[in-house]
Formats: C-alpha cells, sequence, structure tokens
C-alpha cells in the first residue's frame, strides 16, 4: 500500500492510463522498485519516473489462496473465462492472519470497498509474475475509507467471487485525514500486490 | 553429500529455484494390457462427461496409478470389465520457465492457445528449468481434449493431464514427456519436462508398434510448499 499526496491524483491517472493503454510492464516494475527504496528509506525521498514522490509505503507477504489458485488453473484450461478483474479492500479491528482456506476480507470496521482494475488500475504479467492494482479514490465515502488494512483481488465486485489473494496490513495499515477545507483525503493511496508463480533467479 | 548428488551434473539456479518453490510436478508412464485400448478409450469418453474439475474417474485413474507404482494391482473398471496397468515408471520433475510465463499471460489475457497435447521422446538428459522442448520426440501427439486420446483437466490445486498413445504408436523407450501447446513435434509452448532416467524413477517404460497402449499422465500441483532446511 502506498501513499501519496492529493495534487497527484491527476498524474496517478494518467499513470495508471498510459499502463493500461499501452501494458507499459517496465513502468510498473519500476513503481515496484520505488516503493522498495521508499519502504527500506522512509527518510529519504522516493520520486517516481514521473516526478511524483512517494510519501509512505507498506508491505506485505502474504498467501494465494487455494480457491484462488483453482480458479487461475481453470482459466488456464479454458474452464472458466472469468478472469481477475477487481481488487477489493477493507477495513478489520481484529488481527486475523490470513489462511490459504480464506474466501473473504475481514469487514468488521468497514468495506468491503470495490475497485475494478479496469477503470482505476493495471493487470498486467511479466515473467512468472502477475501484477495487479488500484487507485483509492480521494473523495470520502465512507469515513472508514480512511484506514484501510486488507486487500485481495476478486475475480469479481463481490465477495461471493473467487479471491486470488488475501493481504493483511494490521499492524502496518495506512492511514489519512480528510482536508477540512477541500473534504476530500489529503492522501491518495495505491493499493498494488505481485503474485508470483515461482521466484526468478 | 549423498553418492547421487555427487553424480548427477550440476543445476543451474533457476532449476534450483522452480524445484524448491515451484509448482510441484509429478509423472508416470504406464504400459496397458493388449486389448485394453477400446477400455482404455471408453474410460476416458466416460470421464469426460462428468467434467473437467475434480473429476472422480480422473482422481480413480491417478490413484491406480499410484497404487500400481506402490507395487500392488493398478486395475481400472469401465462397464463391468477390468483392465490392468503391466508396468509403470513415475518421476518427479519440473515446470519450465517458459511454461508458467505463458500460465500468467493465459490468466490474465483471453484469446491464447490452451495446453492441449502430450508429447514423448527418448532422450534421458535430465529435467531443467530452462528447456523449450522434447530432445528426440516421437510423433505423433496426443490431443488431450479429444477423449479417446487423453484428458486434461483440474483436481482441487492441481493441474492434470493424461495423454493416451495407442497400440499403433511407434515403437520407443518412453524417457521424456512434456505438456505442449501445438500439434506438430518441436513446436509450440512446452509447459514442462519430465525423465525417466532409471533409478527412483524406475526402469523406463519401452512400447512396441502394435502390441499395447500406454499412457502419461502428470500432475502439476500448484499449491505452494515450503521445504525447509
Amino acid at each position: 500500500m502506498v501513499a501519496f499526496k492529493e495534487k497527484d491524483l491527476p498524474s496517478l491517472q494518467a499513470m495508471m492510463k498510459h499502463i493500461r493503454e499501452t501494458h507499459d510492464v517496465d513502468m510498473i516494475e519500476s513503481f515496484n522498485q520505488k516503493c522498495e527504496q521508499k519502504l527500506k528509506l522512509s527518510d529519504e525521498p522516493a520520486i517516481l519516473d514521473n516526478g511524483i514522490e512517494i510519501q509512505r509505503v507498506e508491505k506485505t507477504d502474504d498467501l494465494v489462496t487455494d480457491l484462488g489458485l483453482q480458479q487461475c488453473i481453470n482459466i488456464i484450461l479454458g474452464t472458466s473465462a472469468s478472469r481477475f478483474s477487481h481488487i477489493l479492500a477493507s477495513r478489520n479491528s481484529a488481527n486475523v492472519p490470513p489462511t490459504v482456506s480464506d474466501t473473504a476480507l475481514g469487514i468488521s470496521s468497514g468495506g468491503p470497498y470495490v475497485f475494478p482494475l479496469a477503470t482505476y488500475g493495471w493487470i498486467e504479467s511479466k515473467g512468472m509474475k502477475m501484477f495487479f492494482a488500484t487507485i483509492v479514490p480521494q473523495s470520502p465515502a465512507s469515513p472508514t475509507m480512511s484506514i484501510i488494512n486488507e486487500m485481495a483481488v476478486y475475480n469479481g465486485s463481490s465477495m461471493g467471487n473467487a479471491m486470488l489473494n488475501h493481504e493483511v496490513f494490521f499492524n502496518n495499515q495506512l492511514t489519512r485525514t480528510i482536508t477540512q477545507d477541500l473534504q476530500v483525503y489529503a492522501n491518495v493511496f495505491i493499493l498494488s500486490c505481485i503474485v508470483e508463480l515461482c521466484p526468478v533467479a | 553429500m549423498s553418492i547421487s548428488q555427487i553424480l548427477e551434473a550440476p543445476r543451474d539456479k533457476q532449476t534450483e529455484l522452480m524445484l524448491k518453490y515451484g509448482p510441484k510436478d509429478t509423472c508416470w508412464a504406464a504400459n496397458w494390457g493388449e486389448k485394453d485400448e477400446p477400455l482404455l478409450k471408453k474410460y476416458f469418453e466416460k470421464s469426460a462427461t462428468l467434467g473437467r474439475e475434480d473429476n472422480p474417474m480422473v482422481i480413480e485413474f491417478f490413484s491406480q496409478l499410484e497404487n500400481k507404482w506402490n507395487d500392488h494391482n493398478g486395475v481400472l473398471q469401465i462397464d463391468g470389465q477390468t483392465f490392468e496397468i503391466i508396468d509403470i515408471a513415475k518421476t518427479k520433475d519440473i515446470p519450465t520457465v517458459q511454461g508458467l510465463q505463458y500460465c500468467c499471460r493465459q490468466i490474465i489475457t483471453a484469446g491464447l492457445s490452451p495446453w492441449r497435447y502430450h508429447g514423448v521422446g527418448s532422450d534421458s538428459r535430465e529435467a531443467r528449468a530452462y528447456q523449450q522442448r522434447l530432445y528426440v520426440e516421437t510423433e505423433p501427439r496426443a490431443d488431450m481434449t479429444i477423449p479417446a486420446k487423453g484428458s486434461i483437466t483440474r483436481v482441487n490445486q492441481s493441474m492434470r493431464t493424461i495423454g493416451i498413445f495407442p497400440l499403433d504408436f511407434p515403437t520407443i523407450t518412453v524417457r521424456e514427456s512434456a505438456v505442449f501447446t501445438n500439434v506438430t513435434a518441436y513446436t509450440g509452448i512446452m509447459l514442462n519436462r519430465q525423465v525417466f532416467s532409471g533409478g527412483s524413477a524406475g526402469t523406463p517404460i519401452t512400447h512396441t508398434i502394435n502390441v499395447a497402449p500406454f499412457t502419461v499422465a502428470t500432475d502439476i500441483n500448484f499449491a505452494g510448499v515450503t521445504t525447509w532446511g
């Protein structure tokens, strides 16, 4: 999960659109590298190729679910055409570690918030990795969207669809506040995840 | 270090990573009885009517392969008739880098050719993650989408592929096998490569033309397994 300043939203939307239209996976990898850099050296500025500065990054290494793997195989075999299309996010008040049998996010304090990747994000592959990401909009549709601590990729807009992965940030969640004048959140979030079938040497 | 490790050719880093963290690939090559080809075909024609997810006849087929490998009888039944595995070899090898890259693209992008053909060959060089073809392939490849020629289904987190090679298939000692996207030998994307080189894989099976059919069956398990130590 990555936080940016509110003024950067148009540039971030332009970056997302560019990736969707050109499948510029190098730009995704550059984005991920800058996130890693910010994670390791949090006091030093990390600037994306388009000049936007990352404000904060939080990372977790969680898991792919059994149902998600089954859906992957179904897609590979052609027995299902329902591809992964949405990121769902939520705020959970309990610290529950993810398991391979999970099918839903913890939503005890808010959500699920639904982000279609065709509108807000990217979905690409390179090598043995798949990249998924979305912008979390600024409008304070719900006050609880100020904190997000769970996310997952789904093959539809509801938690009744197949959950590919389950990422939990209970101890390192991102928070943001609403500006007093404009009534929008002071930060824009990007939720990004990578699913890897095998590490690369 | 064991003697077998010393005698093995050194592995590249990507093959080591694939063996340790990649999907687990297990393959059985089996010879069937002289008169079993019609029964094998009938078995998979009936199996095709039960769908391509958690198909009980595919589960039973793999169960019997493992039974035979463990020195029990490997017997199947169809329409009241039984037929039996005569010889079997088993190996645990690896998916290829190119194969998994293609799987990722299939998951993300519509319209790509599916995995469809099972091929066999007679070369015994060890499997590596970077390999892109069988080395001494014998045609024709088995089209697993035709029920009388094989089956390609999902069981839990595994992709299970079965190629049926009829009794008129050319004479061969089956030392290598793989799953492909194309029908022609030495073409298409290769998902995995398995080698039956003797030793822990048992003696490779030998097929003689016009004697009996054989099958090659693969289980690629995508569930993540962490190897410690």
